[in-house]
């Protein structure tokens, strides 16, 4: 999901890639800039959502941290500019997300760095705290999860612990914002004061050693940093981390100094018998082991109970498989089966009393026909048909949202990592495919997650065979029309498909296709089960919806009335075939005449699908039935009758889709797709039935199943991987489904379907 | 669990259930510098919690923490034989 919208501003580093929002007009109005950091899952977002009243994710999943965000707390003395960093185990950077957060942790000039630190895990958290630390800016520590500590048996003694790190520690509970407001009005207070830098840990003699050699080193490049900072990215040097030289200085000057760096680096791994980051990092230890052992004291013998026991059955040898299906499950079986009555409903609303209603006042106005037809036929049925995803869209945001925040997601990682590894992919790619079941697009987006730019790629160029829910309603009217006992088994079939096709094609991309980089470590961390924050939730959810509908659904309707236009031009013109669509689309057919569907009105609809799927079904029923019906009958005022009905659905309409609803949630009706004819239009049924064989209705579905899903998808693509690679996608995808498409017509003409 | 020389075995080979102490971690810097930040570093007992359903990956807990590895990743993690955790 892309995220950037519902941050204030997104700022960018000066010296790194894109620049969003320059950072000077984000800084002018602030007196202070600090730096939110902090490992991934300790609140830290909740803790920056609270700060700057702004609201996001929770945790690290698809949308959340993975763009770092920047938000204003008004304050005295001044106000603070509070930059939310991505999340950080430590300094030394895997993915592309944690890399840009070390960089600006370097390069820009923060005022303070607060340090989000997980109470319940220190002994791992502090790690990072050491780092920022020996950054030589002031730090604040943010004691969050202070309450799980205390329960879980966690004494800390707070002002010891703050004595030893020479920074304020503030505990907070994000989730309750205890602790919050406490945190609120220290900082600015704080900031105000002209804090020092927070004291950098002392390690043994012969790492100080070397850092001053390397201090003096670089210092001569450096006049304008304070000797803290430069202390710091020694140390960093010493670990290897000579890229950063690269960011600071001219190539041949960065050139130069890295050869010096790694020469005495050299140097220090023969008589250390190890390299000095390894070192450095076992010093950083012994100062994380003394800090504990001077401020903290852990009474509970066992720990985190609830997560272990959940954990022996989640993750079970035999159950963790059923038990993720049976999730899975539900989630369909909610998102698809039993929002449809209310899809229906929705779609009746519209075509109903909105419909009648703009028409008598189109009436009244006495409007001409063409506009009553651009404001009924393109602009409404463009808002019908994207509210009608709503039902469905929410309940999917909602769940994915409950199963992320509450651990859950993790444990899918981790179980279906093995069947991943298979295909080449990560475990954590299984969300994302999953994602793309809703809509490939924030799955794109989702790929973020992933600590690779190969697993990332490979993972976004699969995802668009992934049906996504906009498919559905064209699997639906062909399988009607063409399959009508065996509905189920063809859109279960296009969906099994897809899949297959996406892991194969994962497969093939990852050993043929794309370049192979440095191997990576898979590395997942399983958080501690919490139950979730339905304030967080709700609001998340509601911030997503309310984004599809402003994205998705301008692009939606803005389709419908540009469709609607080309269908209309050259002015008045009567047969669709003669207007400017029919003649691209006749233009395009010979192509899909080895597929059996060679005619200018499934090109026309297959080209419609480019900007969006869901239209593929709107074109033909406006290609079909508007052959059938003549224009002016239907665009001229509603009868009484028709109001009567218009008027039925709306109240009773709404208690008979509850009733349906219920009643599938229930099970009494196993409605898995089983619309009611009254659903799909029975004049385009038989439009299609007289147009298509079913071999040919076989192969358009293989063709809508795969090619390219829809504009924004590949949009998401070039965001994240560059044009060449979203051009490639684009291509690929078309290949892969006309040869697919082919193999499935053929071989249903071989079966006796023609 | 086959014995090793001196006692030594590979993380994977550790069954659930049961505490290793790391001795040595393999493998490129960045990926053994990682490992370090987390935890998995000599000195530190890692508890072995259990193998996910397909048998690959395998959770351990370490500072507290749970983490899920692969066992060619864990396979370079030489450990010892612990009956109880060392660290605080």
């Amino acid at each position: 999901m892309n995220t950037r919208r519902h941050a204030p501003s997104e700022v960018t580093c000066p010296r790194c890639s894109s620049v969003e929002v320059p950072w000077e007009t984000v800084t002018q109005q602030a007196a202070y800039t600090v730096a939110l950091v902090g490992p991934p899952n300790v609140g830290k977002t909740s803790l920056f959502n609270y700060l700057t009243g702004q609201f996001q994710h929770v945790g690290n999943w698809p949308g959340k941290t993975v763009t770092y965000h920047a938000g204003l707390l008004p304050a005295e003395p001044g106000p603070v500019l509070v930059v939310d960093l991505p999340g950080l185990y430590s300094l030394v950077p895997l993915s592309a997300e944690e890399e840009l957060a070390r960089e600006l942790l370097y390069l820009y000039p923060f005022d303070a760095l607060v340090n989000v630190v997980d109470a319940s895990h220190l002994p791992r958290s502090l790690y990072l705290t050491a780092e920022l630390l020996e950054l030589g800016r002031p730090v604040l520590v943010a004691l969050n999860m202070w309450d799980v500590a205390r329960r879980e048996g966690i004494q800390i003694d707070v002002e010891r612990m703050a004595v030893l790190l020479g920074a304020p520690v503030i505990p907070t509970v994000a989730r309750s914002e205890e602790g919050m407001k406490v945190l609120q009005e220290h900082l600015p207070r704080w900031l105000g004061e002209g804090p020092a830098p927070g004291r950098a840990p002392r390690y043994p003699e012969r790492i100080q050693e070397a850092r001053e050699r390397l201090q003096a080193l670089i210092e001569p490049y450096l006049p304008e940093w304070p000797e803290a900072q430069v202390q710091g990215l020694a140390l960093k040097l010493l670990e290897g981390q000579t890229d950063l030289l690269g960011k600071l200085f001219e190539p041949e000057t960065a050139a130069a100094l890295k050869a010096r760096v790694e020469a005495l680096r050299e140097v220090y791994r023969r008589t250390w018998k190890e390299d000095p980051a390894l070192a450095v990092a076992d010093a950083r230890f012994g100062w994380v082991e003394g800090v504990l052992r001077a401020s903290v004291r852990t009474t509970a013998p066992t720990r985190f109970t609830l997560t272990r026991r959940l954990d022996a059955v989640v993750t079970h040898r035999w159950l963790g498989l059923p038990l993720f299906f049976l999730v899975m499950w539900l989630v369909f079986h909610l998102v698809v089966n039993v929002t449809e009555p209310f899809i229906g409903w929705v779609e009746g609303v519209f075509q109903g009393v909105v419909r009648y209603a703009l028409l008598e006042v189109l009436a009244g106005l006495r409007a001409p026909l063409w506009l009553r037809s651009l404001v009924v036929d393109g602009v409404l049925a463009g808002v019908g048909s994207m509210l009608s995803f709503l039902p469905g869209l929410t309940l999917l945001y909602l769940f994915l949202a409950w199963l992320e925040d509450s651990g859950y997601m993790a444990r899918v990682a981790f179980v279906m990592d093995r069947m991943m590894q298979a295909v080449g992919l990560h475990g954590k790619a299984f969300l994302p495919l999953m994602l793309g079941l809703g809509c490939n697009v924030p799955a794109v987006y989702a790929t973020r997650t992933l600590e690779r730019w190969q697993d990332r790629l490979t993972t976004a160029l699969v995802i668009p065979f992934v049906s996504c829910s906009a498919r559905l309603p064209v699997y639906l009217v062909f399988a009607l029309a063409f399959f009508p006992k065996n509905t189920a088994t063809v859109v279960w079939g296009m969906y099994l498909l897809g899949f297959v096709v996406a892991l194969a094609s994962a497969w093939v991309l990852r050993r043929r296709v794309l370049p192979q980089g440095q191997e990576a470590p898979f590395l997942l961390e399983l958080p501690p089960y919490h139950w979730p924050n339905w304030t967080v939730i709700g609001r998340q959810v509601k911030r997503q919806v309310s984004a599809f509908v402003t994205q998705a659904g301008t692009v939606i309707v803005g389709v419908a009335v540009v469709l609607w236009f080309l269908m209309n031009l050259p002015w008045g013109v009567e047969d669709p075939r003669a207007s400017w669509f029919g003649r691209v689309s006749a233009a395009v057919a010979p192509a899909l005449q080895p597929l059996g569907f060679g005619r200018w009105d499934a090109a026309g609809a297959l080209l419609s699908g480019f900007i969006a799927k869901e239209v593929v079904v709107s074109t033909m029923g406006q290609i079909y039935l508007g052959e059938m019906q003549p224009t002016a009958a239907l665009l001229a005022r509603p009868t009484g009758e028709e109001w009567q009905a218009a008027l039925d659905h709306l109240g009773p309409g709404l208690l008979r889709a509850l009733r349906e609803a219920f009643a599938r949630l229930m099970g009494w009706k196993a409605g898995v797709f089983q619309v009611g004819e009254d659903a799909v239009n029975a004049h385009l049924l038989a439009a299609l039935q007289s147009r298509y064989s079913p071999a040919a209705a076989l192969a358009f579905l293989v063709f809508v199943l795969l090619y390219v899903p829809c504009m924004a998808t590949v949009a998401a693509l070039q965001q994240e991987f560059g044009a060449r690679w979203a051009a490639f996608s684009l291509i690929y995808q078309i290949t892969v489904a006309w040869v697919l498409a082919w193999a499935a017509y053929h071989l249903a003409l071989a079966l006796g379907l023609g | 669990m086959k014995g090793h020389n001196n006692g030594e075995f590979s993380l994977d080979e550790m069954p659930p259930g049961t505490w290793a102490e790391v001795v040595r971690v393999d493998g490129p810097l960045y990926w053994r510098r990682r490992l370090y930040a987390l935890g998995f570093r000599p000195g530190v007992s890692v508890y072995v919690e259990q193998t996910a359903p397909l048998g690959d990956p395998v959770q351990y807990r370490v500072l507290d923490t749970w983490f899920a590895l692969r066992r060619q990743e864990a396979r370079r993690i030489r450990v010892r034989h612990v009956s109880r955790p060392s660290n605080p």
